[in-house]
């Protein structure tokens, strides 16, 4: 199975540490979503992948797999037209019209850079990307200055990709909106990965269920304490990873279905007996 | 990707205004040369007169007794005899190879602003080297340095591309770019070249302080070119170099600019021979006095220190961080 494993990794930059022995394995047909507060060492870590910081200690091997990504603020060179600017970036590129046309950039796609919107270098950005069509695609804060329109097409785009069995890694700061299913997410603070830790720092996953009858089902059965917050939400306070805890239930069929997703303060449970969300 | 890089450059028109533009001055150059010039008769910068071959004999023997005659006591001794040891020298060259007076012109000894051959094109190669220099220092911006400020950097250098491959094809396109914009530059020169007449068939410069030889002028406008050619090259390497090391547009042009300073106008006030060659292209530091094999030496290590110092900025530009 294809993957990018990441062992021991370290990057110092001015004499400060910025990523602290990062271990972390990401496998193909997986979205990871990568969090954390600003400072965190979330664009470090991905410009360190991308290749831009060298000087690292440690390992990432990525064996024969191609990688390209979009990092804050893309740039493009502003007398080139946005399709000369693909064409120079790009050594191959497939499905080009493709893309151009989800992002509708038809009309705009041979106008000169210097005249897009920030919003349009975004989707252009995204186009680049997606028109390589590499095994790992990396995109920080993919969705900055993007329409509603543009996020959608994003998010159904990484959702083909991953049943391409691509490797997508996700940094943003809105991942509630999103609406990926992230098989990993992986939390940054002070330049260490503290993902299962979380639950050992805050201890507290808020559940949500998808009705009342679900949530009183599933407190009868928990060998957890739950607090009961409203009738479809509560808390529970965990030592293990929430994927480990809700897997028993699943397993014993209590919950049919459950999906982890983040926002900036805690983990998000949603899980239910029955419904289109299943794992 | 090369082809990429073409189309990316010129698509700046920067490019072609410059290159535009120094064609132009240059054949503006050209014909206020020509208007200017004078025609001379003093060819040699050492005191060599003859009427004819056959009075060459009559000189070297005077010369040979003027040597064993010197007053060694005087204290100008070792300057004169040497100064004498190299006329001798020169007509004994002369005479071995039967040459009248008029074919013949000693390097430094010709007026710049007589009217031939070598004069106008030194006189072009100052130009096109000058100009040269400054399109290798618009193109490196526009082909590396800007990528940095605008931001394309991210995406060149974050795919699974070797840094190396990426900068290897930047510097053929320099290449290619300066080499084609040099032969048109050769092209006009040769136009405005060939109506000039030259009024002597050789050239005299020295190897070494007692050992002059005699060149071809054809051959020797030959080696003009290979000079300024050898000059450019070295240029595109050194500033290729600086600009791996420093990336930032600002800063490259600034030490770009304190390079030249350094190399063009103090080294030369050093008037120290070695200094010297490796300011000018090598036939013009003939002109002043430097003999070839010292000339010869410097380019070398010239080019060896210019080519590791590439190498270097490549080494170092793989193994570094690309911070914003």
């Amino acid at each position: 199975m294809k993957s990018i494993e990441i062992r021991n990794l370290t990057l110092i930059l001015s004499g400060k540490a910025i990523l602290k022995q990062i271990n972390i394995k990401l496998y193909a047909g997986h979205v990871i979503g990568l969090v954390g507060p600003n400072g965190s060492g979330k664009t470090s870590l991905l410009k360190t992948i991308l290749g831009l910081y060298p000087t690292y200690k440690g390992e990432i091997i990525k064996s024969t797999l191609s990688y390209s990504g979009i990092l804050e603020e893309p740039g493009f060179s502003p007398f080139l037209s946005g399709l000369e600017n693909i064409k120079y970036l790009c050594e191959n590129t497939s499905n080009l019209w493709e893309y151009i046309n989800k992002f509708e950039m038809v009309n705009y796609i041979k106008d000169k850079v210097s005249t897009y919107s920030q919003g349009m270098r975004q989707r252009l950005a995204l186009v680049t990307i997606f028109a390589q069509d590499k095994d790992i695609l990396i995109f920080d804060e993919p969705l900055n200055a993007l329409d509603i329109k543009a996020k959608k097409m994003f998010i159904n785009i990484v959702n083909k990709k991953k049943s391409d069995n691509k490797i997508i890694v996700i940094s943003s700061h809105i991942f509630e909106d999103l609406g990926i299913e992230f098989d990993n997410i992986i939390l940054l603070h002070e330049g260490k990965v503290i993902d299962r830790e979380l639950s050992l720092i805050q201890n507290r996953y808020t559940i949500k269920f998808k009705d009342s009858k679900d949530l009183l089902n599933f407190k009868s059965k928990c060998d957890h304490e739950l607090e009961i917050i409203n009738s479809v939400t509560a808390e529970v306070h965990l030592k293990l990873p929430p994927e480990t805890f809700l897997d028993k239930y699943s397993k014993s069929g209590i919950v049919g279905f459950w999906r982890i997703s983040m926002n900036q303060r805690y983990f998000e449970v949603l899980a239910g007996r029955s419904g289109n969300d299943e794992k | 990707m090369m082809k990429n890089e073409f189309i990316r450059l010129f698509k700046y028109p920067i490019v072609m205004i410059a290159a535009i533009f120094i064609v132009f001055v240059l054949l503006f150059f050209s014909i206020n040369h020509k208007m200017n010039s004078t025609t001379q008769s003093i060819y040699f910068d050492h005191s060599i007169y003859y009427e004819n071959v056959e009075d060459i004999t009559e000189k070297i023997t005077d010369l040979e007794n003027d040597i064993l005659e010197l007053d060694t006591n005087d204290r100008y001794y070792e300057q004169i005899k040497k100064n004498l040891e190299e006329n001798l020298s020169i007509y004994k060259l002369l005479y071995a190879n039967s040459i009248e007076q008029e074919n013949v012109a000693e390097i430094g000894g010709i007026n710049d602003d007589s009217l031939n051959r070598i004069t106008v094109l030194k006189g072009l190669s100052d130009f096109i080297l000058s100009s040269v220099i400054v399109l290798i220092i618009i193109v490196i911006v526009l082909l590396f340095t800007r990528d940095f400020d605008t931001g394309v950097y991210k995406f060149l250098y974050g795919q699974n591309v070797p840094r190396i491959k990426i900068v290897r094809k930047k510097f053929c396109t320099l290449l290619l770019v300066i080499l084609c914009f040099y032969i048109l530059t050769l092209f006009v020169s040769l136009f405005i070249l060939l109506p000039i007449q030259n009024d002597f068939d050789y050239v005299l410069i020295f190897i070494s302080d007692l050992e002059p030889v005699l060149i071809d002028i054809n051959i020797y406008l030959i080696y003009i070119i290979l000079s300024v050619t050898f000059t450019i090259f070295s240029y595109m390497v050194l500033f290729f170099a600086i600009s791996l090391l420093i990336r930032r547009t600002l800063s490259f042009l600034v030490v770009s600019a304190a390079t030249l300073i350094l190399i063009q106008v103090l080294l030369p006030l050093s008037k120290n021979d070695i200094l010297l060659s490796f300011s000018y292209p090598f036939v013009f530091t003939l002109d002043i006095g430097v003999n070839l094999s010292l000339v010869m030496l410097t380019s070398i290590i010239k080019a060896i220190l210019f080519i590791v110092l590439l190498a270097y900025g490549m080494i170092k530009f793989n193994k570094k961080n690309i911070t914003t």
